[in-house]
């Protein structure tokens, strides 16, 4: 078995140094850090990036789309006819569903039941989106846009074209039937949805408002004198005052956390495929898994924790002293 | 923040697309898979409380039955020893009855017996006076008319104290 | 150095310092929990919590590092 395994790698690492070699490799590299439109709805694309009028409708939105399409048919599937003797599929939905509720319940018992919907299903999106990212064909099937000239000055990164070489040294797949001309730029059809900061910033909004709301509804105004504590001296009220930023913080936190760790695996796949296209990616893919589970958790975990965190009367001193 | 690729548009879109996912989520995923499971759970706890309580009740049926067992066992014994109590009475009866029985049938017997042998030894007292009369007569024929009567008088005294 | 490439340096520069730190703290916080809950189990709930929480405002640091590497980047600041 280790045998093989070794063997198989080692013809593919020949055959990718050969391959390599003779020039059978892409030299485009193209990183966007905001979800490009597809097409525009009722307008015209102004750059890559942007619409001049009409509403945007972006890989990710497409992907977000699909990863709906995709959760209307498990749970179709997974609980059209719910039976008390689980069987298949049903199982595994069930499997999956208690596990995380199990989780939750660790993290706070009493308020399980509040708490819950809002993570799992942050938990279960994001999971499927980041993973939709991984396919092979998402982010590289696409339409080809004429790269406007502005573009490539408002956003840096955004359009990296190695084929800027002296000319003969063209994309070894320039010629390829379906391959972008040059001057024109490939636009994803798909993207994963959480590497769009809209989606990562929506669901962090809904997430800290979220936390808010449970926070009012558990203390009742108690709850603003964790922000505005101007009873216990300048130190408790400074303290209030970060609290009150931190909580703007985590807005740009959450969702910047989770952009950045999948946008950057994102990268870390092209610019890796970019350097050596044979397996040298592979391990980069186990890891982005591993990432999109993790991160998808750490949404989830961080929501519930700022949750029961919120609903717990704040610091034992500070919530006597409110009471009094 | 155009640049970071924030468009208010699709900020909103996706808002409403995180309320929606909660929505359905929670609507046709959790509801009902924490039901069944929440279902599920009373379920095995109502099983495991009847095997509970079923086990109960067989402990106590057969506590019941030993009980029982052990009552009728004695009942039976006691019965047992009251049966053995009358039979031997009963036995010490009969056996008293059948003696006075006998008591009785060989004093009858005995009386009978008395009784016959007095009806027998008058009978015989009467053939004898018969006997005697008769051989007197022939031994004697015509000779003893004159005290004879004295005689058969003397003669059967004379018997009567042999008898 | 054009205007460009300072810009460029800049952001990297931001966010390669900015991830030292928080890669440290984070290290610490995930190394402390996991020897509580070595030593501890029954308190795994807890400390899971408040490892999470930890890792939370720690890694809210390198969110800004990459936050103004961004502007930077994109010329916004």
């Amino acid at each position: 078995m280790r045998n093989r395994i070794l063997t198989v790698t080692g013809i593919l690492l020949v055959l990718g140094i050969v391959l390599y070699i003779i020039g059978v490799r892409s030299t485009k590299l193209h990183i966007s850090v905001a979800a490009e439109p597809v097409f525009c709805l009722g307008g015209v694309r102004a750059t890559l990036e942007t619409c001049a009028s009409g509403f945007p409708i972006t890989n990710s939105l497409i992907t977000t789309v699909i990863v709906l399409i995709i959760f209307f048919i498990v749970i179709l599937a997974g609980t059209r006819n719910m039976q008390l003797i689980p069987r298949g599929f049903q199982n595994t939905l069930e499997v999956l569903v208690e596990a995380f509720y199990n989780f939750a319940q660790g993290v706070d018992r009493k308020n399980v039941a509040k708490f819950f919907p809002f993570c799992a299903s942050a938990f279960f999106f994001m999971l499927v989106s980041n993973i939709t990212g991984l396919i092979p064909g998402v982010g590289s099937i696409g339409l080809c846009v004429p790269t406007a000239k502005e573009a490539a000055i408002v956003a840096p990164i955004a359009d990296v074209t190695m084929a800027e070489e002296p000319d003969g040294t063209a994309d070894f797949f320039a010629s390829w039937p379906l391959a972008c001309e040059k001057g024109t730029t490939l636009v994803p059809i798909l993207r994963a949805p959480t590497a769009d900061l809209n989606m990562t910033l929506a669901w962090a909004l809904a997430s800290v408002a979220l936390i808010q709301f449970f926070g009012f509804q558990a203390l009742g105004v108690g709850y603003l004198t964790k922000f505005f504590n101007f009873r216990e001296g300048f130190m408790m009220a400074l303290v209030g005052i970060l609290e009150l930023i931190s909580e703007f913080v985590r807005i740009i936190a959450f969702a910047f956390r989770l952009f950045g760790n999948i946008f950057a695996g994102e990268v870390i796949l092209v610019v890796m495929a970019f350097l050596f296209p044979y397996l040298l990616p592979a391990p980069f893919y186990a890891f982005e898994l591993f990432v999109a589970f993790i991160q998808a958790l750490i949404f989830a975990v961080l929501s519930l924790v700022f949750m029961s965190l919120a609903t717990e009367a704040h610091g034992g001193h500070h919530g006597e002293t409110s009471a009094h | 923040m155009e640049k970071l690729g924030i468009n208010w548009g699709l900020l909103i879109a996706q808002l409403i697309n995180v309320i929606f996912v909660v929505w359905l989520l929670t609507t046709f995923l959790y509801r009902p898979i924490l039901n069944m499971l929440n279902q599920r759970t009373s379920r095995i706890q109502e099983g495991l409380q009847d095997a509970e309580k079923v086990k109960e009740q067989l402990a106590n049926a057969k506590r019941d039955y030993d009980a029982e067992l052990a009552k009728a066992r004695q009942e039976a014994a006691a019965i047992l020893a009251q049966a053995q109590e009358r039979a031997r009475a009963q036995a010490a009866e009969i056996i008293a009855q059948a003696h006075r029985d006998a008591e009785k049938i060989r004093s009858d017997a005995l009386a009978q017996a008395e009784q016959e042998r007095l009806r027998m030894l008058d009978e015989l007292k009467d053939r004898m006076v018969e006997l005697v009369v008769l051989t007197a007569e022939r031994v004697l024929g015509e000779e003893l008319k004159a005290n004879h009567d004295r005689l058969i008088e003397e003669s059967l005294a004379e018997l009567g104290k042999y008898n | 150095m054009s205007d460009e490439g300072l810009r460029l340096i800049a952001a990297a520069l931001a966010v390669g310092l900015g991830a030292i730190g928080p890669g440290v703290g984070i290290g610490v916080i995930f190394s402390g929990a996991l020897q509580a809950m070595g030593r501890n189990p029954e308190a795994e709930g807890t400390l899971r919590t408040y490892m999470f929480l930890g890792f939370a405002l720690v890694e809210a640091l390198f969110i800004f590092a990459l936050v103004i590497s961004l502007l930077i980047a994109f010329g916004i600041v």
